[in-house]
């Protein structure tokens, strides 16, 4: 026996030991108290970090289904429950029901099958089974132990299949349970309080991602609606002007008939009318076959450059001054008729236009037409070419008519907008000038800006890109037209 | 090495042989003896102290390594009964080491060196249970499967099939749950 001399029982001996004693407990004590300590701060930090896991999932996972799958794998890890499901809502005729969303985790065991086959054949009404309880309450639910549980329908299989401890948690959005996951062990495990709280956290952040989801696919949906709406609009606007278009064209055909014939009766080509009425009915027929084919004309063009079918066709170098000029004089001799002032102003100098003179003259046409018919005498109309700063050339129509207000700019601009009543009846015409004029002018990418107001007059300017532009045609061009 | 492993060597050389025998001890082996279970010590002093005791009962370091573990299991199981709560059998005892009890002792020591067991479960019902550390303590593992195995009223024989003391690359136990007989553990011990 190892041994060495004990001391004295004296007192001092007998002092010592019982103070030694109490020290020795006091140190067992510490250490008990560290060793707890530092347990919970790893559970605590090991909560955190699992925390932390899930809602970057939650917020970064392409689907609310992935951050469902890796939560799961990720709390079986962290508690050691060996086997994780999730049940998702399913709602029919205003009654919620949880069905299996396939998700699980552990479960791929053979020896699993019958109770993964029972959970997936299986949906739970409120209040039945774990998954039902927690539906019915919002709250976690736990088993200790499944064979002793008298509300679990899956007790058989889940016992043959090994499982004895289950437990299941709401997944929340707001108070609304939006899943369920439920976590199954292979031995009885009374609750755990820490384990609840965490839970109830993480529920909270996966009902974001089911939220976000949810969001993501209702923003989907409705911008599937819009598209299919738009194709269907634009399918149908473009089956209207190729209508349009080649409607037009057999329009067209017997209206020149009219026009022709007309024409000759007015002419009196074969021989005289024998009473005057005729004549001055034929010169009818004549003025207002004119009117119709004008009519008819802007609506082909219109319907061709809507349908997409227009091009520029023939460019060629324009003399601007030159084009001025010549639009204007059967204009002019308008103004002069209702007292209207009329200006042109070329800045000397101009470079050529590279672009359809057709087109050009047909914008330039619309604009002194609509700007004639809606100035009242007394008033000015306005026609200018000019070379911006920036070096693009603006082609400007002003007038000192009635104006428009902003609504009425974004009617005019629009193909047969003119449906003001008021505004057709006083003021003959199809609406067609300005959409047509800036439909032209689109095509030689210029833009079209309208400024105006109720009663301060209008001012269109066509704003050409210097791409457009050749300085060097300017010359060229003044001289040809000089 | 983990100041728990000399607190439960201390507990155990006191409660069998008395207080002066575990401070007769330190001094053979030369050492101060402050041990707490949160700190960390050279591996060396558990040697030394195991040679000096195996020096003082006549034994060899493996039998003393033997018998504290086994005698160190009802102290663990005082300490920390959370480890064998739920378990009945000394296997699926045993089976938790690598899952459920070192992870534990994880949490509390950030940088324990736990040894990972390999575990086989055979058809003849013998456990094997491989062991590789250069500590080379398959003796004190052996101890504690005994102890163990007392625990749960159980009886277990454990076989060294591979033994890195006989040169062997690691450790292989054979470990066999017998019937319940007469428990010649408490002889053991208290022939020390």
């Amino acid at each position: 026996m190892m041994a060495r001399d004990m001391p004295d029982s004296s007192d001092e001996a007998v002092w010592l030991r019982r103070r030694l004693e109490r020290e020795r407990r006091a140190r067992l004590e510490a250490e008990t108290l560290s060793e707890r300590g530092l347990r919970e701060l790893y559970e605590r930090k090991q909560q955190l970090e699992l925390l932390e896991k899930i809602a970057t999932a939650a917020n970064q996972e392409a689907t609310a289904g992935d951050a469902l799958r890796l939560a799961v794998t990720e709390v079986c890890s962290f508690t050691g429950w060996e086997v994780g499901h999730v049940y998702r809502i399913e709602e029919a005729a205003g009654t919620r029901h949880l069905c299996s969303t396939g998700i699980w985790h552990g479960a791929d065991a053979a020896a699993m099958a019958p109770f993964r086959q029972t959970t997936e054949e299986n949906r739970f009404a409120c209040g039945v089974g774990l998954p039902g309880r927690t539906l019915a309450t919002g709250q976690a639910a736990w088993i200790r132990d499944v064979g002793e549980d008298d509300n679990f329908p899956r007790g058989r299989t889940a016992r043959d299949c090994g499982l004895r401890a289950a437990s299941a948690f709401p997944v929340l959005s707001g108070v609304e349970v939006v899943a369920v996951l439920e976590f199954f062990a292979r031995a009885a495990r009374e609750p755990d309080a820490a384990l609840l709280r965490v839970m109830s956290q993480i529920g909270l952040q996966l009902g974001r991602a089911i939220e976000r989801q949810r969001h993501d696919e209702s923003v989907r949906r409705r911008a599937e609606e819009l598209v299919r709406a738009r194709d269907a609009a634009q399918s149908a606007s473009r089956a209207k002007s190729e209508f349009l278009a080649n409607t037009s064209h057999e329009l067209r055909t017997p209206l020149n008939a009219i026009i022709g014939f007309s024409e000759l009766m007015m002419n009196e080509t074969f021989g005289p009318h024998s009473v005057e009425t005729y004549r001055e009915y034929s010169k009818h027929i004549y003025d207002s076959g004119q009117h119709l084919l004008a009519i008819i004309n802007d609506i082909l063009d219109l319907s061709k450059i809507e349908a997409g079918k227009a091009e520029l066709g023939q460019v060629e170098p324009i003399a601007l001054a030159w084009l001025l000029r010549e639009v204007s004089k059967p204009l002019c001799l308008q103004a002069e008729q209702k007292g209207i002032a009329f200006e042109i102003a070329a800045e000397p100098g101009l470079p050529a236009l590279i672009g359809s003179e057709r087109m050009v003259r047909q914008i330039l046409i619309n604009l002194l037409s609509n700007a004639l018919k809606f100035t009242p005498a007394g008033g000015t109309v306005a026609v200018k070419a000019a070379l911006k700063a920036s070096g693009e050339l603006v082609l400007s129509v002003a007038d000192s008519g009635i104006g428009m207000s902003a609504l009425e700019i974004a009617v005019a601009l629009t193909p047969f907008g003119q449906v003001d009543s008021t505004l057709s009846r006083r003021h003959e015409g199809t609406g067609l000038g300005l959409p047509l004029a800036r439909a032209m002018a689109a095509l030689h990418q210029a833009e079209l800006n309208v400024t105006s107001a109720p009663g301060a007059g209008t001012l269109i300017e066509v704003v050409f890109p210097r791409a457009r532009l050749r300085p060097d045609e300017a010359q060229a061009g003044a001289l040809a037209y000089a | 090495m983990k100041g728990i492993i000399f607190n439960l060597l201390e507990e155990v050389v006191t409660h069998h042989h008395g207080e002066a025998a575990w401070d007769d001890l330190l001094d053979r082996a030369g050492l101060g003896g402050a041990y707490t279970s949160l700190g960390s010590y050279p591996d060396g002093e558990l040697k030394v102290l195991v040679d000096a005791l195996a020096g003082v009962l006549g034994l060899s370091p493996g039998e003393c390594l033997r018998w504290f573990g086994r005698a160190a299991m009802p102290l663990l199981a005082e300490r920390y009964p959370a480890f064998f709560i739920g378990y009945r059998t000394t296997i699926p005892f045993i089976l938790s080491v690598n899952t459920i009890i070192h992870p534990e002792v994880r949490k509390i020591h950030p940088g324990a060196q736990c040894p990972i067991f390999r575990f086989e479960q055979a058809a003849d019902g013998v456990l094997r249970l491989g062991y590789a550390s250069p500590r080379r303590l398959c003796a004190l593992a052996e101890g504690f499967i005994k102890g163990a195995a007392d625990h749960f009223g159980e009886t277990a024989a454990v076989e060294h099939l591979r033994c890195a003391a006989r040169g062997d690359p690691e450790c292989l136990l054979g470990i066999r749950i017998q019937a319940p007989e007469a428990d010649d553990g408490a002889r053991y011990a208290g022939q020390l």
